[in-house]
């Protein structure tokens, strides 16, 4: 009652664990500021899909590079585009590719760490070091290598990045499944001999599925800082179709003449991120994950 | 509740008074009060041991002397009367200069309570430094010498060690060296032996209190394990569920226990002749939840003694509070039953 | 110590090992043939083949890989670029000196903000303090390099002219313009990195301070200070070294983005420049040397690490 549950020497069942979260709160005030934020962005990536102040195409050689006013809320571009209009059409873009990135990645990471955690052997020494291996490689820098393969495009960007976060996700959940592999309970019910499936379904998914849900999170802000990244570097979505990614480089170009173009861009994404971090914190603290493996680690002292 | 039986505790020379002191927890909507009204006195040069239940208030009373209590933890409540100062209002920076220096520490884990990453010899010399102490020389000499008084064979070798390097027993020995350093004038010593290995508690204990003797230190030796109480203490404190039950010279305590907590603590040892008993004395039930203690006498649900008597309302009804009877002073409604329903006290002698 | 060193350079061996696989066979598994590719429609398929034996493309993959691995230890060959026919090596040493300014730059300015953050707001865990430290590091999370690095470009030299918007002279040339270069790429990337420092130490130093070794430090009776430092700081610090080590991939990774912002002629522009020109054998060789870097960088934090807390030298 005094501690939170960081105290714990040893990962706690599922039953308890779901007390814990009862008894916290899942809504506490960052998820819901975090939520109602991301929320927000994603709320005016769907509204872009049936109306945006300006056709997202329409070009007004009037209007170019005109500063934020009220009919342009954050300016125009070279030629003339609306940019919240592009931002609005953009933020689909970003979003569909960050989440089906992290989507692939988190399956097939899950899948991975599954087989080497708790199958372990011959499978897990060979993955488990090619997956040491790619994290040595920072995940942009994969991912660039990747789309400098396929083409810049939205798909190359999806398969890029999905490939890049992968090692994470199952290293991470290597990590979750061997530690609870050795936990009494799981012992127990492969002692009673059900199979593997079982075991992973009944015992080992509930531990990880918080984990899960932090880790989805945390790839789910890079994901969209990245594919921005990308396309800022010229290696994302092209122009003239609009994402984050595509605007920011656009921007770049223009930067002097036209400042708001690079910052009201970026400022979706910051938007964006920032509502995915404060949600992830705070899912962070409400599941309150891998504490406990942290906390074991100094516990050897050498007292004989 | 400080009556006249014994003259240390009425003496002017107390060197620790404690006045109805209440330490109480507080988390949400419920209040653990650790500490309930407790009063006692530590004369100089006086071994006072505090023996408890797990949970029962002891080592939380122990650090509350320092104000050592962590939130949500707080005094709500009495007096720490340290050599004429009481030390519950004082301020943080005027305390720091008591601790360590007047009043020093020794707890149960030496290795954890030590600065993983610097090396024994850093360790005891900070301790000096920070209370003054100039010249680093000067320091490093004191601190061997501290060293070699608590048997280190190679003091000056051991101020380079890190302390994960040590045995346990050899850790415990840095932490009272380090509590000796400073010459302080009372120990609060909180299980300084439970963590070692037998042959070696003995030997750690035995280089305490001879320290303590010869300089004339005070001690208030936080223990659950009576036989360390009966070889070491001049007087003996029993507590229970956040109160003290019973207290006395430890010799009248351990021949002729008056509460029947203390009673039965004792019937469950093994005696220290004869042949042992067929079965050992257990308490039937359990220890109270701190956050809920039983109202009256909050020994009464485990009460032999009141069952004994036929269950008298006032076990429940009232809390009684801690009065001199003859040697003793005994927090309980029936002082006198003694003989009655105690079960088979295996130490127990006659008066 | 040194037992240590050599144990831990033995793990790094194999790692390594397994990196010159993974690179090589990236190239292998490039969809399509790369040849034909570069040679465009000009490529007749005798031209092909005759640059793919020119490659070596034309051997088996074993026999491939053997001989790209001993030319790279024999000579340092890293081959030649797809693009201008040239060899690569030479082109990347020529790159390495800026990116090194770079990082070292980077690192300092994110080792100074974010040990100094993090165990501030640590060490004065729910303060004002805190709150507001822990406010600007999940902002600082969560603002991308380039957007940081063009507010920096906007305000430090179109506005107030202090700073050039980017370049680099080096170092040797003339020291205090390449200081001044390297001054606002390096405090972008800083300014990127700097929040995850802040939040590992801040999460360590608070993991510190449930230690019982400093609650029987305010027993001893310790000044403030000497807790602080001796105790919390010297306890939280060494963990995050390890941390560092960790994030320098992120480092890396917005290096990619800084030295684009900055135009900074260092080996994550020859990346790009290889990405945009599929320049496959470039993109190899400098994610073989990224990551080369990053391997060695983090054996260097490791060791560090080690160093600072004698527990971990057993």
């Amino acid at each position: 009652m005094t501690a939170p549950a960081a105290s714990a020497a040893t990962p706690v069942t599922a039953q308890r664990r779901r007390g814990t979260l009862r008894s916290r709160g899942l809504l506490n005030g960052r998820v819901v500021f975090g939520g109602t934020l991301l929320f927000i962005v994603v709320a005016v990536a769907v509204v872009g899909l049936v109306w945006t102040p300006y056709p997202a195409d329409a070009t007004n050689l009037q209007a170019r590079f005109a500063a934020p006013q009220w009919l342009h809320l954050i300016g125009t571009d070279e030629l003339g585009r609306d940019i919240l209009s592009r931002a609005m059409v953009g933020a689909q873009t970003s979003l569909i590719i960050s989440a089906c990135a992290v989507g692939i990645a988190a399956a097939i990471g899950t899948v991975i760490g599954f087989l080497t955690g708790y199958m372990r052997g011959v499978i897990d020494i060979v993955l488990s070091r090619v997956i040491d291996a790619m994290l040595a490689v920072p995940a942009l820098v994969v991912a660039l290598g990747i789309v400098a393969m396929l083409g810049a495009s939205a798909t190359s960007v999806t398969v890029a990045l999905a490939v890049a976060y992968t090692p994470q996700f199952s290293r991470v959940f290597r990590g979750v499944v061997v530690a609870a592999r050795d936990q009494t309970y799981v012992e127990a019910s492969r002692g009673l001999g059900l199979p593997a499936i079982v075991v992973v379904v009944k015992d080992l998914l509930p531990p990880v599925l918080p984990i899960m849900v932090v880790q989805v999170t945390t790839s789910l802000a890079w994901g969209i800082l990245d594919e921005a990244s990308l396309g800022f570097l010229g290696l994302g979505v092209q122009p003239p179709a609009p994402s984050w990614g595509s605007l920011l480089i656009e921007g770049r170009q223009y930067m002097y003449d036209a400042p708001w173009l690079p910052i009201g861009a970026g400022a979706f994404v910051v938007v964006a991120v920032l509502g995915v971090n404060i949600l992830g914190d705070g899912l962070r603290d409400v599941l309150d994950p891998r504490a406990w493996t942290r906390r074991h680690s100094y516990r050897k002292g050498g007292a004989k | 509740m400080t009556g006249a039986t014994t003259t240390k505790r009425e003496t002017p020379e107390a060197l620790l008074t404690v006045r109805n002191l209440s330490v109480h927890f507080r988390t949400g909507d419920t209040t653990v009060r650790a500490v309930d009204d407790v009063s006692l006195s530590i004369g100089r040069g006086e071994i006072v041991g505090l023996v408890g239940e797990s949970g029962c208030g002891k080592s939380t009373l122990g650090m509350s002397l320092l104000r050592l209590i962590e939130a949500p933890g707080e005094i709500v409540g009495g007096e720490v009367i340290f050599d004429g100062r009481d030390l519950v209002p004082l301020p943080e920076k005027e305390l720091r200069r008591i601790r360590g220096r007047d009043i020093s520490l020794v707890v149960q884990n030496a290795l954890a309570v030590m600065n993983p990453v610097t090396r024994v010899g850093e360790q005891l010399t900070e301790v000096l430094r920070d209370h003054g102490q100039a010249g680093r020389a000067d320091r490093l000499v004191r601190a061997r010498d501290v060293l070699a008084s608590v048997g280190f064979p190679r003091p000056a070798h051991s101020l380079h060690s890190y302390p994960h390097q040590l045995s346990g027993g050899m850790q415990q020995r840095v932490s009272i060296a380090q509590s000796l350093l400073l010459g302080p004038r009372l120990i609060i010593a909180d299980e300084p032996t439970t963590a070692l290995d037998v042959t070696v508690q003995a030997q750690v204990l035995q280089l305490l209190t001879s320290a303590c003797r010869t300089q004339g230190t005070s001690v208030l030796l936080i223990t659950h394990d009576l036989g360390v109480v009966a070889e070491t203490c001049d007087r003996v404190m029993v507590m229970y569920a956040g109160r003290v039950v019973e207290s006395g010279p430890v010799r009248q305590i351990f021949t002729s226990p008056r509460h029947p907590y203390t009673v039965a603590l004792l019937a469950a040892l093994l005696p220290l002749r004869g042949a042992p008993p067929p079965v050992l004395q257990a308490l039937p039930g359990q220890t109270p939840q701190p956050n809920e203690w039983p109202s009256g006498c909050r020994f009464n649900p485990r009460c032999p003694r009141r069952a004994a008597l036929g269950d008298p309302a006032i076990c429940e009804a009232e809390e009684p509070a801690l009065r001199d009877v003859g040697a003793h002073a005994i927090a309980c409604h029936f002082p006198g039953e003694d003989a009655v329903g105690t079960g088979r006290g295996s130490v127990r002698v006659d008066d | 110590m040194l037992k240590y060193a050599l144990y831990r350079l033995c793990l790094a061996v194999p790692l390594l090992f397994l990196l010159s696989i993974l690179t090589f066979v990236y190239i292998q598994i490039i969809p399509g043939d790369p040849v034909a590719g570069m040679l465009g429609p000009g490529g007749t398929p005798a031209l092909v083949a005759q640059l793919r034996h020119e490659l070596g493309l034309d051997q088996s993959l074993p026999s491939q890989y053997w001989h790209w691995l001993s030319n790279l230890f024999a000579h340092g060959d890293l081959g030649i670029s797809f693009i201008t026919r040239q060899p690569i090596t030479p082109v990347l040493m020529d790159r390495i000196p800026a990116t090194l300014q770079l990082t070292v730059t980077g690192l300092i300015f994110t080792v100074a903000l974010g040990w100094l953050g993090g165990f501030l707001a640590g060490a004065f865990k729910d303060t004002w303090a805190d709150r507001m430290l822990s406010g600007i590091t999940l902002v600082g999370l969560s603002t991308p390099v380039f957007w940081i690095g063009t507010i920096l470009i906007l305000v430090f030299a179109v506005h107030l002219r202090w700073l050039p918007a980017g370049g680099y002279v080096p170092l040797a040339v003339d020291p205090v313009q390449s200081i001044k270069d390297s001054l606002m790429p390096g405090f972008a990337m800083g300014l990127g990195l700097a929040p995850y420092l802040a939040r590992m130490t801040r999460a360590a130093t608070v993991e510190v301070q449930h230690e019982p070794f400093l609650r029987h430090a305010r027993a001893k009776g310790l000044r403030g200070r000497t807790m602080l430092l001796r105790y919390a700081a010297r306890n939280a610090v060494p963990s995050t070294i390890v941390v560092i080590g960790l994030q320098l991939g992120a480092l890396i990774g917005g290096q990619v983005v800084v030295e684009q912002l900055f135009n900074w002629p260092g080996l994550s522009r020859l990346l790009i420049e290889g990405a945009v020109q599929r320049d496959y054998y470039m993109v190899q060789a400098v994610i073989l040397v990224i990551a080369v870097l990053y391997v060695v960088l983090n054996l260097a934090a490791e060791l560090a690490h080690a160093a600072l807390d004698p527990r971990i030298r057993l």
